[in-house]
């Protein structure tokens, strides 16, 4: 037997242990009945879809698609000339490029407490503008969209960042030459050859920043102050206070079901080379 | 003009006017500067002193996109998104006053010879049509001055002497000035109607091929452009070095020599031989002209005005 073929195995193993068991219990509990101190019971039902049909759930998930659209595009605006910046800082590059993946290396709760450090009525920002006069009030700076909006941006930066960068750092510097020599400005060069031969990394950011901001729900729990702010509050909700499993399985599994299909709409057209 | 980059000089006191409608080279050995001259022509870098004029006006602090000047790259740049088609018409939005963009493509496809690869993907064309299609997105501008970086040098060597005689008959077609980069004499002699011989950053001679060829003004010219034997501090070509076992004429510069070696090149041999001074000459002779063999005690001679007496 080959190695490739010894390999399988293993392979197999992972795949069925770590992702198909796991999706199959929360399928088979999204059927069945809540359980009264948690867990589930018979009988089998199809209730928990039926009730996720309810207005309420779908205005949480518009605001959902709201919040992680509207972050997705701060990550892209301020995405790209950072990456455009790191592509082009020439032996920096390297530095430049940990500093963006540094964040990592520090627990993601702590780094969202250090924002609410910062932006709470008694924080760092609001003490400086009380101080120095700005402004009489502090500002609600936290428990808000904007806040949670904020969040999400900061904690999926990076993930914008780098396909940017993989994407503009294979880009040929002749090529911008060429179109400059061909009458083109900087804008037009800009619109007609750097922009196109991004876009590949473009999409690709914007799946891997947008997907996650969808069903993100530590940020907008602490950042968007206890509210029910996303969806993925609502199916953590299911699973704490709340007690009922079957429900919270059942959005779950709508959830990942709307971000396989954006994701099949976003690949389907430039084939496999996006991840 | 001279242009400084930290550390060295890549262009030191350059001056030189082309001709409009000529087909003007820059040859030298690589590092020369002459790549240089033509970033700073088409706006690429901006010389550390001095002045670029076209036509008597200057281009200095114009940009790239202010000039009319086109370069065709040594690694072509083609948009690798964009068809043949759209490749050629890249620049024409910015030229006003074309009427009919569509009719300009074609027209200059077809002075390439790429008509019906319009629709064609830069990665889907050989060496040579990535070339023409580079060729014809700076022609169709009709610029006053074309700037070729070694553009035949992507290419292999048998389609780069057919892409050579192509080159030259479209420009004599179309008339535009062209400033060409080499580092290829061959190709320098074949294409120009004036050569600039380039070294270190400055200029040795310019003129036609047959001057700087036959007259050359530095050793470093003379041996750039072709082979050189060097006796009595005299140089002559090797093809204009001739062997012969009879006696020459007298009024003929000759020496004895020995032949040492005999290397058949299949349209000429080449012959190296020793002279009596201790000097080693080569010479290009006709494969017809009868076989020489090592050892061979011979005569070398040449024409007197074939010698050239250079300063070293």
């Amino acid at each position: 037997m080959s190695f490739e073929r010894l390999c399988r195995w293993p392979a197999a193993l992972v795949m069925a242990f770590l992702f198909a068991a796991p999706l199959g219990v929360i399928a088979a509990y999204s059927f069945l009945t809540r359980g009264a101190y948690g867990g589930v019971e018979h009988p089998w039902t199809l209730d928990n879809y039926a009730r996720l049909l309810d207005p309420l759930y779908g205005s949480i998930l518009l605001r959902s698609f709201w919040i992680a659209g509207v972050a997705t595009a701060l990550c892209l605006i301020c995405g790209f000339p950072l990456a455009m910046f790191i592509a082009r800082a020439g032996r920096r590059k390297n530095l430049y490029l940990a500093l963006v993946i540094l964040p990592f290396w520090t627990s993601f709760l702590i780094r969202i407490y250090a924002w609410m450090f910062l932006l709470r009525d008694t924080g760092l920002v609001n003490t400086i503008l009380l101080a120095t006069g700005w402004v009489r009030e502090p500002l609600p700076l936290l428990y808000n969209d904007g806040a949670v909006i904020l969040g999400l941006v900061y904690g999926y930066l990076p993930f914008m960042v780098l396909p940017l960068y993989a994407a503009l750092e294979r880009q040929d510097n002749l090529l911008l030459e060429a179109a400059a020599d061909l009458g083109a400005r900087p804008l037009d060069v800009f619109r007609r050859v750097t922009l196109p031969l991004v876009a590949p990394g473009i999409r690709a950011g914007t799946i891997l920043v947008f997907i996650p901001c969808l069903g993100a729900y530590l940020t907008p729990d602490l950042l968007g102050g206890g509210r029910t702010v996303m969806v993925g509050n609502l199916i953590q909700n299911q699973f704490t206070t709340a007690r009922d499993w079957p429900f919270g399985s059942a959005a779950s599994l709508v959830l990942m079901a709307i971000g396989v299909g954006l994701l099949w709409s976003a690949t389907r057209k430039e084939g496999a080379d996006i991840l | 003009m001279t242009k400084h980059f930290s550390g060295h000089t890549a262009v030191e006191s350059v001056s030189l006017a082309v001709r409009s409608g000529e087909f003007f080279t820059l040859v030298g050995p690589s590092g020369c500067g002459k790549t240089t001259i033509l970033r700073l022509v088409g706006g690429f870098e901006d010389p550390s002193s001095g002045d670029i004029r076209l036509r008597g006006r200057s281009l200095l602090g114009l940009r790239p996109y202010q000039r009319n000047v086109s370069t065709v790259f040594q690694s072509y740049a083609l948009f690798p998104h964009l068809t043949v088609a759209d490749n050629v018409a890249f620049g024409l939005r910015y030229r006003p006053g074309v009427r009919n963009p569509a009719h300009c493509v074609r027209e200059v496809l077809e002075l390439v010879r790429l008509e019906g690869k319009e629709s064609r993907y830069p990665a889907q064309l050989s060496g040579g049509e990535k070339q023409r299609v580079a060729l014809a997105r700076s022609l169709v501008l009709n610029p006053e001055l074309l700037l070729l970086d070694e553009p035949l040098s992507a290419l292999d060597p048998n389609l780069r002497k057919e892409v050579r005689n192509e080159l030259r008959d479209l420009q004599r077609r179309v008339g535009i000035t062209f400033l060409f980069v080499t580092h290829d004499q061959e190709e320098a002699l074949a294409l120009s109607d004036r050569i600039a011989v380039m070294r270190e950053g400055r200029i040795e001679q310019i003129g036609s091929p047959e001057e700087v060829y036959c007259r050359p003004q530095t050793r470093f010219v003379a041996a750039f452009l072709g082979g050189v034997n060097w006796v009595d501090g005299a140089g002559v070509r090797p093809e204009a070095t001739h062997v012969s076992r009879t006696q020459p004429f007298p009024e003929t510069c000759r020496h004895q020599a020995v032949i040492e070696r005999v290397t058949f090149l299949g349209d000429h041999c080449r012959i190296e031989a020793r002279l009596s001074s201790g000097d080693r000459i080569s010479a290009q002779v006709s494969r017809v002209d009868g076989s020489y063999h090592p050892g061979e005690p011979v005569w070398v001679w040449w024409r007197a005005e074939d010698e050239m007496r250079l300063p070293s």
